[in-house]
């Protein structure tokens, strides 16, 4: 069949797209990295078998979850997880890459091979240590969120019997409230039912962002999330929210590693207690405002606090 | 008959109307929720680049996943309306499983799925120095797979609109059935295919926010990571009207393309014109009662 200037014309419109298609998505997720190296020699290698591209550490996280992760306006992702995972791929002579992931399938991307590691505020419990390898990196606890005036008047762990929780999906925070998980037999709304108050009612999102739209909206009582990050929602919109001041279990979030791995996992673990010791790890969580969430390198190594 | 100009008048102030409502509506509440009016015509009037590049994206994979359900729904018809049994069953399954399984449900498999089960993994492709991400690739394909089942039938309908005198007497002619197909059949039944593809386009074009899923930065999910985060941060109301005015004007321009591919595609025909711009937009204005004695006009 002869190539007729119509259907050559048809061609090249469709390779146009596609290559825009390529091109938006380029500027929207891989910004230009400004790496400020502060090693001037790698403090380890990592095994090129073990990354998915040479050269690079591809990082997922599920952006937002600020001050820990979130997008800048021109798109760039931002955060203390963020600044610590480049500052560990420079430690070890790699390029940060971030790929913007959906907490509920965060596991599965890495497992699946989309990137090299989480780091994305993941506590480390039972279950996510079935199937990937984790290296504690953060502390926080779990906190709760109201609308301004705490209008629901929510204080302790029974004033939320009753009441409406939004909560991101596949986070501890669900695990808590509905008790699975690590919190099997502990969950919060059993604790309500077993005491002869009323169950608590779970709306679970996809993005966490959408939980915190939910309260903002007035169809939940309360958002439930890691303390950072409430504290943060608090704070940088206090015409809306307020903490409740109820803060439940600290617990050691974990940078995940494919379970095969364990090169990578050992460099990222080097690299990370190298910035502890030098001071740039605190300097990181203190432009973030998360000091209160650094660990010793006595806890990296034994994972308990 | 052409619309009419009282009718054009109802339809503006109908806007209008909605408009000072909202307004109104918005004075009202100030005092609950602080309305930031700038974020709304700033992402309207002067779109930043992760804006535009949602749009792009959009419409980019829109137009690809449309191609390829066109071509599957092509071969699904031919499937379905085939003698051979195998190839009447496989195109059976095909439509049953993908129009019987929600499209959400279809993408999250095809990506996390197939990843996760080391079936495929959708790496990164490189063409030309430029990468083509995984979930862009999954999120065309799987787009593209559900799409061809909604076209099968759409296909599928448009040759048996076709009168079966056509086509044997093209096989008379000697001509082979693949030939006769693209030359004789599939060209009529192009005027019954279009309408419906138009519409199957216009979905799709909204479709692509369901990539939400596997974190694709299209339009909404652009619009859904600058509510998120930044500056324009938890301002859904200013934000999601601005980005449903970017979907109406996406699906407006289509309108206008739609239009005129059908006066192309039915051209050759008598009878009434297919409807203008206006109707698509306002709705289709009452059809003349439909008088059999023009059809049937003896034999």
């Amino acid at each position: 069949m002869l190539l007729t200037p119509r259907k050559g014309a048809i061609g090249a419109i469709v390779a146009l797209l596609i290559l825009a298609a390529c091109q938006a998505n380029n500027a929207g997720t891989s910004p230009s990295a400004a790496i400020q190296s502060t090693a001037a020699s790698p403090v380890a290698t990592v095994p090129t078998d073990q990354l998915k591209f040479p050269g690079k550490l591809v990082a997922c996280i599920d952006i937002p979850y600020p001050p820990q992760e979130s997008f800048d306006d021109q798109g760039n992702p931002q955060g203390s997880d963020v600044d610590i995972a480049r500052e560990t791929a420079s430690r070890l002579g790699l390029i940060l890459d971030v790929e913007n992931s959906v907490f509920s399938t965060i596991i599965p991307a890495l497992t699946g091979g989309k990137c090299d590691i989480i780091i994305s505020a993941q506590n480390i419990n039972a279950d996510r240590l079935k199937v990937v390898d984790m290296i504690p990196y953060f502390k926080a606890g779990q906190a709760f969120v109201a609308a301004k005036g705490n209008p629901k008047n929510i204080k302790a762990k029974d004033d939320l019997c009753g009441k409406v929780v939004a909560v991101q999906e596949a986070t501890t925070e669900l695990d808590y409230l509905q008790g699975t998980g690590d919190y099997k037999g502990a969950g919060l709304s059993d604790g309500c039912t077993k005491a002869g108050k009323p169950a608590i009612t779970i709306k679970t999102f996809v993005k966490d962002n959408d939980a915190l739209l939910a309260l903002q909206s007035g169809t939940a009582d309360v958002y439930f999330a890691d303390s950072p990050v409430a504290g943060f929602y608090a704070k940088s919109h206090p015409d809306q929210f307020e903490l409740t001041g109820l803060t439940l279990d600290v617990a050691i979030e974990g940078i995940s590693v494919d379970k095969g791995h364990t090169g990578l996992r050992d460099a990222v673990k080097t690299a990370l207690l190298s910035m502890i010791n030098d001071g740039t790890y605190m300097k990181i969580l203190q432009k973030w405002g998360d000091q209160d969430s650094a660990i010793t390198a006595d806890q990296v190594n034994s994972g308990k606090l | 008959m052409r619309p009419t100009r009282p009718r054009a008048a109802v339809a503006l102030l109908g806007v209008a109307a909605l408009l000072l409502i909202l307004a109104g509506c918005s004075s009202n509440r100030a005092g609950i929720y602080p309305y930031r009016w700038d974020i709304f015509w700033d992402s309207l009037l002067r779109p930043s680049p992760r804006i535009v590049n949602g749009i792009w994206l959009t419409v980019s994979i829109a137009v690809t996943s449309q191609i390829i359900g066109v071509i599957l729904g092509v071969f699904g018809a031919l499937g379905r309306l085939a003698k051979l049994w195998p190839a009447r069953i496989l195109a059976n399954v095909y439509v049953w499983a993908f129009r019987g399984t929600p499209l959400l449900v279809q993408i999250t498999l095809i990506y996390y799925g197939l990843l996760v089960a080391r079936i495929y993994g959708w790496p990164d492709l490189v063409v030309l120095g430029i990468t083509f991400p995984g979930g862009i690739q999954a999120g065309i394909f799987a787009l593209g797979v559900n799409e061809g089942a909604y076209m099968t039938e759409i296909v599928r309908a448009g040759i048996l609109s076709v009168d079966p005198g056509q086509l044997e007497a093209a096989r008379s002619l000697g001509m082979t059935y693949p030939l006769a197909m693209r030359r004789i059949v599939l060209p009529q039944a192009a005027r019954v295919i279009v309408p419906p593809l138009g519409n199957e386009f216009n979905n799709m074009l909204k479709t692509t926010s369901l990539l939400v899923a596997i974190a694709v930065p299209e339009l909404y999910v652009t619009f859904e990571q600058l509510n998120g985060s930044g500056s324009t941060s938890f301002h859904p109301f200013e934000l999601f009207l601005a980005c449903a005015c970017w979907f109406l004007l996406l699906t407006t321009i289509w309108s206008i393309i739609q239009a005129f591919i059908e006066r192309r595609v039915g051209r050759g025909y008598s009878g009434e014109r297919p409807p203008g711009l206006f109707d698509r937009l306002f709705g289709a204005r009452l059809r003349r009662a439909f008088d059999p004695s023009q059809v049937s006009g003896g034999r």
